[in-house]
């Protein structure tokens, strides 16, 4: 009896998770499709369990899987009549949950709006839903039951050649593929071919990174990085406009998140407001050149500096913001710089939104001019994307170097402890500042090519979820890492702007995979090996659980 | 901070080797004193003025105090910033406009003043509840597997249960801000001479002190607070002493997330309006309050948080600057109180090592 009612935890944190896909609208977005995406998280939930009571009998299992499947099902149909039922009677149910509005119970229960306004039963739509959804966790119950571990091993002996070359087909695979939707008599979903094209550009991205880490040092490894560049660097040509501006867009995140990974990943300092020197970038190529600014407007006979002479300025900008607000904060302990930082950023885009005879307070500074070179206007998304190209193969060079330079090496050994480290001879307050400085240098950078790229800044541009996404984007992609960054900003930048409608829960998912990783896989995605090793070490000094001493 | 040469305890200013600090602070203080001069002599606002911001302060005082507790229990046990404390308040706070939502439509809240006392306690207590089971379910799940992790750990998993709370709220009530509608026993007030305190306002701050009053003693008097106190000191040397301290660490959740339902309410009957973000930004100042006041001492979160309230409210006026300028005042003063005195103003109550 209390083995088959273990079903009722698990079953109960499954209906927690639909009770909150279901009320912040996911099927009023997706529609049907909603019923689907509940079906895999039952289905899901219920094989991982049960594969974790692998050893308990098939009966057993079965029944949990139904628990799991009914519990949830009924509960949300249970809700979904009751709303049906609101709904009929007039009462608006969206002054408590503004996403439960008709259209909503129409999606869950297969009927239009205006019938379940009218009061249409809603119980054979409900049926089937608990049905489906119900069958979707016994089968993942089910399919959990298959002797996997058998399978594995024969695979194993079966294509071991096979499976050493796989991870580097996959990214050429992929490539191929999307040159493929290149040619004319290729025509897919209705000229949707531009982003399933990014699609498959971010998977190739990512698992040509992941084929680069798992393949050994050797002439293999070193023909394939020469393919997977030269392959990087046609791109732009390849794509058309609006894939080179997502991909501008992902770049002048990629370049930010290496500063900050600096900042955070080696130095180990919790930077929140990250954005100000971001924005510091932006606003001073932005008021030195653009044709609206006070500083143009005001000054006779200045015609605005070019990309060129604004990039340095910007970036000595930075550099000094970085310093000024790193030399007082930099002796804090960590949590105190993170609280500090974050107030430093929302103070810039206050100044910036209220400081109206200078900066255009909330119209923002507007008509940034294009960059040039030999003439030529870059102003386009493909020349813009290789110039922001350009800039992150340096940045993460630099950071390379620096993170196997003495200065890179002191980071670690201050992040990993600080007195240790300052007894060994490092300057706790002048490291630190170093950090920080790089870290705002290629903000600076980075806000500069995004000013270019977006034409108008506004002050809501800096708004503190930037500094939330860089930060996501780097602890997910992998703490520390610059290949985590790079899949970081695909993962988190680039995915959702071709996910358009899903925009809305990009937050939410950001917030709740920061919580999901830290408690998962701290490391990231991509981690750095050494950080892998920190993360993982067997922690001897903990309190031993206070349920293991009862017993 | 990690120093092998503890600096001199200073009586005000730990100045330690910098003189420049010195410096800086005499300039501060130089141009500070002009603006007010400046503001002072021309007379741009008059003394009624200056009573009602003061007055307003106090209200916002006492509501910050009420989450900076929250902030510095958290902080004194467990060394970490709760960063969702703030959306803590702010489910606490939409749990208050539905209840009260629900009390307006049985007509108490315009009712009997006995109806409409009874429906502003009884949305607190919702308030409070809803605060209650997020403050725990979140301490039970972005930070319990955490707790032996390197610092920077569970600061992050913070940051990302603060967003996810946040975003659910939007998504869940809408864009749209909800509006209080204020029960007929507070929505007056009275006059003592020139000036008008409204009941909400006396409301906010007899409360809130009196929720501090109780809370003061359930950490000096109770059982559960000598235990609380004593895993502040030492996690390991209380588990032998026979304090569960898992107990205790939820425990202390709950005390923090009692007061932030309650001030999420009180935020909600000041402000009238209450927005997916509304929590954000009370709740990082409360945290900067606690600073202030010195984290892990709760008079110094009360101090602290009654000085933040009244400079933010006086500030931006004495200054000469627009009232936007007021969050701006805010973060300058938290960042000059670390910067002159980081264990700030009445002392850090840390135990040894963990400073």
């Amino acid at each position: 009896m209390r083995t088959s009612l273990s079903g009722l935890r698990p079953a109960l944190a499954a209906f927690a998770i639909i009770l909150y896909l279901n009320l912040v609208g996911f099927p009023l977005k997706f529609g049907s499709v909603a019923i689907w995406v509940f079906a895999a998280v039952l289905f899901l939930i219920s094989f991982i369990v049960s594969r974790r009571a692998a050893a308990s009998s098939p009966a057993l299992i079965l029944t949990k899987s139904l628990i799991i499947g009914l519990v949830p099902s009924l509960g949300l149909a249970l809700l979904t009549y009751i709303f049906a039922s609101m709904q009929a009677s007039q009462i608006t149910v969206q002054d408590v949950f503004a996403q439960i509005l008709p259209p909503h119970t129409a999606a869950l229960t297969g009927l239009t709006s205006e019938q379940v306004i009218a009061g249409e039963s809603v119980v054979p739509g409900l049926f089937s839903l608990v049905l489906i959804l119900t069958s979707a966790a016994v089968l993942g119950g089910g399919l959990s039951l298959l002797p996997y571990e058998k399978l594995k091993s024969l695979q194993g002996e079966k294509t071991q050649g096979f499976r050493s070359t796989l991870p580097l087909l996959i990214p050429l695979l992929l490539f191929a593929a999307y040159l493929s939707l290149r040619l004319p008599s290729v025509e897919l979903f209705d000229s949707q071919e531009n982003k399933f094209g990014l699609l498959l550009l971010y998977v190739f991205f990512g698992s040509s990174l992941y084929a680069l880490r798992t393949i050994p040092q050797g002439r293999l490894k070193t023909a394939f990085l020469i393919v997977a560049v030269l392959a990087t660097i046609a791109v732009p040509l390849l794509n058309d406009q609006l894939q080179n501006s997502v991909l501008g867009f992902v770049v002048v995140f990629i370049i930010m998140g290496i500063g900050l990974n600096i900042v955070v990943g080696f130095a180990g300092l919790l930077d929140l407001g990250y954005v100000a020197f971001f924005a510091v970038g932006a606003y001073s190529y932005g008021l030195l050149s653009s044709p609206t600014s006070w500083i143009l407007v005001n000054v006779p006979g200045f015609e605005g500096i070019s990309f060129w002479a604004g990039l340095p300025i910007a970036i000595v900008l930075g550099l000094m913001a970085g310093i000024l607000l790193g030399v007082p904060v930099l002796r804090l302990r960590g949590d105190y710089l993170a609280i500090v930082t974050l107030g430093f950023g929302e103070i810039i885009r206050l100044i910036l939104l209220n400081l109206r005879e200078y900066t255009d307070g909330p119209s923002g500074v507007r008509g940034i001019p294009t960059p040039y070179l030999f003439g030529h206007d870059l102003g386009n998304p493909r020349d813009l994307l290789y110039l922001a190209m350009a800039f992150a193969a340096v940045v993460t060079f630099v950071a390379l170097r620096l993170r196997d330079s003495r200065i890179g090496r002191s980071w670690v050994a201050m992040r990993e402890d600080e007195r240790v480290a300052q007894a060994m001879g490092i300057n706790l307050v002048s490291t630190k500042l170093l950090a920080f400085a790089f870290g705002a240098v290629f903000a600076s950078l980075s806000g500069t090519l995004y000013a270019v790229r977006q034409v108008n800044v506004f002050p809501d541009n800096f708004a503190l979820d930037v500094s939330i996404n860089v930060l996501a984007l780097i602890i997910i992609g992998g703490i520390g890492s610059i290949e985590g960054v790079v899949i970081g900003a695909i993962a988190l930048i680039g995915l959702p702007e071709i996910l358009r409608s899903v925009n809305e829960y990009r937050v939410v998912a950001f917030g709740a995979l920061l919580v999901a990783m830290m408690a998962f896989r701290p490391e990231g995605l991509l981690p750095s090996l050494r950080r892998k090793r920190e993360l993982h070490v067997e922690e001897t000094e903990t309190l031993p659980r206070r349920k293991k001493v009862a017993k | 901070m990690s120093s092998f040469n503890p600096p001199k305890k200073g009586w005000l200013i730990n100045l330690g080797p910098s003189t420049y600090r010195l410096v800086g602070l005499v300039i501060l203080l130089a141009v500070l004193t002009w603006r007010v001069n400046d503001v002072l002599n021309h007379e741009t606002y008059n003394s009624q003025y200056w009573i009602l911001q003061l007055i307003n302060g106090l209200i916002l005082g006492g509501l910050y105090a009420l989450v900076a507790m929250g902030y510095t229990l958290v902080y004194g046990i467990l060394l970490m910033i709760n960063f969702a404390h703030g959306e803590v308040m702010m489910i606490g706070g939409f749990a208050g406009y539905f209840a009260l939502t629900g009390f307006q439509a049985l007509g108490w809240t315009s009712g009997t003043p006995l109806e409409s006392g009874l429906s502003v306690l009884l949305t607190m207590l919702v308030g409070m509840l809803a605060s209650l089971i997020t403050g725990i379910a979140l301490e039970r799940i972005a930070y319990r597997p955490l707790r032996n992790a390197p610092r920077l750990v569970p600061l992050i998993s913070a940051v990302g249960a603060s967003f996810f709370l946040q975003y659910t709220a939007l998504l869940l009530f809408g864009v749209t801000p909800h509006y209080y509608q204020k029960p007929a026993i507070i929505s007056s007030g009275l006059s003592i001479g020139d000036t008008f305190v409204t009941f909400t306002g006396l409301f906010i701050f007899f409360s809130s002190i009196l929720l501090m009053v109780m809370l003061y003693l359930i950490v000096r008097r109770s059982k559960m607070g000598r235990a609380m106190r004593s895993v502040a000191e030492s996690k390991e040397v209380s588990a032998l002493m026979g304090v569960n301290v898992d107990k205790v660490i939820v425990f202390t959740f709950a005390l923090g997330s009692v007061l932030a339902g309650a001030a999420g309410v009180m935020l909600g009957l000041h402000n009238t309006v209450m927005k997916f973000n509304s929590g954000f930004f009370p709740g990082i100042k409360a945290f900067t309050a606690a600073v202030i006041g010195g984290i892990g001492n709760l008079p110094g979160a009360l101090l602290g948080a009654f000085s933040l309230g009244l400079l933010e409210a006086v500030g931006p006026s004495a200054l000469g600057l627009p009232a936007e300028y007021k969050d701006v005042i805010a973060f300058s003063v938290l960042i000059l109180v670390l910067i002159f005195r980081p264990t700030g103003i009445l002392g850090e109550v840390l135990s040894e090592g963990k400073a």
